[in-house]
């Protein structure tokens, strides 16, 4: 069992009553909401967050995009990735990662995960989300009916980038050049791994499937709102004939433990409420451009995390609900672990992204979560899975690497 | 009325259904981002004096609108090669909002074949103080608010109200999905897709027909469309008072009398 920290960065200090005063946590924010200051503290509290979670003993720490977002402030995550390549030496750097329809021309991922492979000997996994509708279309204007194909463009090109050893030209129908030669290369042969993190379109399961990548399901709404979507996965795997390796398969769960049961209530829950209530308010209007999703995910009713719908699972819920549904778990390490290892069982998921910073909750808070589950937790988990699969959709990192400070190129 | 033809072109790769009904000019209507779920009463005010053919655009009923990409050209290109299939050398084009865009296109291509051009409510244009409504991201309550002048009235709640049988109401709203889909292509994130650098190619007599209080395309539009459409040769701007960006549909009457009107005094 592999466990990674996945931060989201959110903006602690959304007013009281943002709900009422504005539509959208994104797309339409205003940014007269930011204040700068408490963001240069913000952005380095949220680094040693993660650096500490890495000294913890985490196999890996998850960064990720979104733009025009107030719960989400890495609109460059490998920006974020290259603060945090020289200050974790050990854990994995995942970056879950580009939205690769978003960058012109795409080849600029190939360029800034190669680098930041080489910069950490062979720890990155390459992420490559088709990133959601309130990214892609409202925020950076891709068109919704065309963002697919430019997804699926961008990833042939990088693909072609990383492996081509000869400069090649490209013919795409989004992206024309015709010098392909990017320099560097990546340090893992042929590529880094690579994950496609989802929401659930069913497409997307039978093309990550025959690329043999690594598919994370990235919910807010906990193990057991997962059930249905990771069952209908591996039913794909099953009729696939692949490999039914867990480790092919990532979910991120909320996580905060406490001493008991009762004191995780009382550090957690205003948090929580923060994160469901003012962090997931999105304008229905932005969840789901026409177009984004495809018709098949429509007609097999999968629900758009954000907006209307989603609203109906999180709007007015009180702890005891959130706790209940399992949209967190929490409560003391034990309670924690069993549960756990319920969902973890359930899901079938080799990679495990804990979201242990939730909503507003202040450093201290975060530190003693992360310390409690890394100590309590953690090693009870880990030996899940272990004994009976291999994890081939790990980095393969250098076993000699450069130390910063120390470095000495020959 | 609301029998739909059907014809393949280009080795099947685009089916195309059409409404046709009438007698008279040809005179082609192109529907907008809402799509034609009915030969509507305008159309039939219309029939009585043209033969009004009627195609759904892809995505809207009719297949292919993957082989667009964002090509405004593809889709220009398509709606003539329908009217070639059809025989219809030199047709009365209406247009209205992403399909008055469309004949505007049509007219800037081909402006020899275009008998007369009516654009009403077009699209296709972008003024920065006076930006056209976001109707992607409204909610269908809020749609019907900016689309109709009257959004209470019962031709307006028509169209938030679903059919009893839930199979039969997630078709509908697939379908609208769908449409509004294959519309991105040439309207999202806005839908200037330098049309103002094109509209001077047209020559044909033109008519732009306008509500008075269109909320999704306003009226200033009406103006910018007037002043490039240099090489028009003439060009008449109707506003129908009592009318929303659904001005045929709203006011029929008054609508489609101002274009049989049109079609005659300008031989």
């Amino acid at each position: 069992m592999k466990v990674n920290w996945f931060h989201l960065m959110p903006y602690r200090w959304l007013p009281e009553d943002f709900r009422e005063r504005y539509r959208s946590v994104w797309v339409d924010i205003p940014s007269s909401l930011w204040d700068a200051r408490k963001g240069h503290y913000l952005y380095n509290e949220y680094l040693d967050e993660l650096e500490f979670a890495a000294q913890m003993g985490v196999d890996g720490v998850c960064v990720n995009e979104h733009h025009a977002n107030a719960y989400g402030l890495m609109p460059s995550p490998n920006l974020m990735a290259a603060c945090l390549a020289r200050r974790i030496s050990r854990a994995n750097l995942i970056v879950l990662g580009d939205s690769l329809a978003l960058y012109n021309p795409p080849i600029r991922v190939a360029e800034e995960f190669a680098m930041l492979d080489c910069i950490t000997g062979g720890r990155l996994v390459a992420g490559f989300p088709v990133g959601t509708s309130m990214d892609d279309n409202f925020a950076y204007g891709i068109v919704p009916a065309t963002l697919r194909e430019r997804y699926y463009e961008a990833h042939d090109l990088i693909l072609k980038a990383w492996t081509t050893p000869e400069p090649f030209a490209f013919n795409g129908r989004y992206t024309k050049l015709r010098y392909v030669n990017i320099w560097p290369r990546p340090l893992q042969h042929p590529h880094p791994p690579i994950w496609v993190p989802g929401g659930g379109s069913i497409e997307t399961w039978d093309w990550v499937l025959d690329h043999d990548y690594a598919y994370c399901y990235l919910s807010y709404f906990g193990y057991q709102h997962a059930k249905r979507v990771m069952d209908g996965f591996w039913e794909k795997v099953a009729q696939k004939g692949a490999e039914p390796n867990p480790y092919r398969a990532g979910f991120l769960q909320l996580i905060a433990v406490a001493e008991t049961d009762a004191q995780a209530e009382k550090d957690y829950s205003k948090h929580v409420d923060y994160f469901f209530n003012r962090c997931l308010h999105v304008y229905a209007g932005f969840a789901d451009a026409p177009g984004y999703r495809t018709e098949a995910t429509i007609r097999a009713g999968l629900q758009a995390q954000v907006g209307e719908a989603a609203d109906m699972f999180r709007f007015g819920l009180s702890w005891k609900e959130f706790v209940e549904r399992g949209y967190i778990i929490t409560g003391s390490p034990a309670t924690v672990r069993d549960r756990l290892i319920e969902a973890i069982k359930g899901l079938r998921i080799g990679q495990l992204m804990v979201l242990q910073q939730i909503g507003s909750m202040p450093k201290e808070l975060v530190l003693k979560n992360v310390e409690l589950f890394a100590k309590e937790v953690m090693p009870a988990i880990k030996k899940l899975w272990a004994d009976d699969w291999q994890d081939r959709w790990c980095p393969r990192p250098l076993a000699e690497r450069a130390i910063p400070g120390q470095a000495v190129a020959q | 009325m609301n029998e739909l033809h059907t014809l393949t072109l280009r080795q099947g790769r685009f089916t195309v259904k059409y409404y046709q009904h009438g007698t008279g000019l040809p005179l082609v209507y192109l529907h907008g981002a809402g799509g034609l779920p009915a030969f509507t009463p305008d159309l039939e005010k219309l029939a009585h004096t043209f033969t009004v053919t009627a195609p759904l655009h892809p995505g809207f009923g009719s297949s292919g609108e993957e082989h667009f990409h964002e090509s405004v050209l593809a889709f220009t290109l398509h709606t003539w090669d329908i009217l070639d299939a059809l025989g219809i050398e030199e047709p009365i084009l209406v247009g209205h909002s992403l399909g008055g865009m469309l004949a505007a296109e049509m007219a800037a291509l081909e402006p020899r074949r275009v008998k007369k051009l009516v654009l009403v409510s077009p699209a296709g244009l972008w003024l920065d103080d006076c930006p056209t409504a976001d109707f992607f991201a409204m909610k269908p309550e809020e749609l019907v608010g900016a689309a109709f002048a009257n959004p209470q009235s019962d031709l307006a709640r028509a169209f938030l109200t679903l059919p009893q049988d839930k199979d039969a109401a997630n078709e509908v709203l697939i379908q609208r999905l769908k449409g509004l889909a294959a519309a991105s292509r040439f309207l999202w994130p806005l839908p200037d897709r330098g049309l103002s650098e094109r509209l001077y190619r047209i020559r044909a007599a033109t008519l732009l027909l306008w509500g008075e209080e269109d909320k999704i395309i306003p009226l200033r539009y009406a103006h910018a469309f007037r002043a490039l459409l240099t090489g028009s040769a003439t060009v008449t701007l109707t506003v129908i008072p009592h009318a929303g960006h659904m001005v045929l549909l709203e006011q029929p009457e008054a609508a489609t009398q101002a274009i049989i009107e049109f079609c005659r005094s300008h031989p």
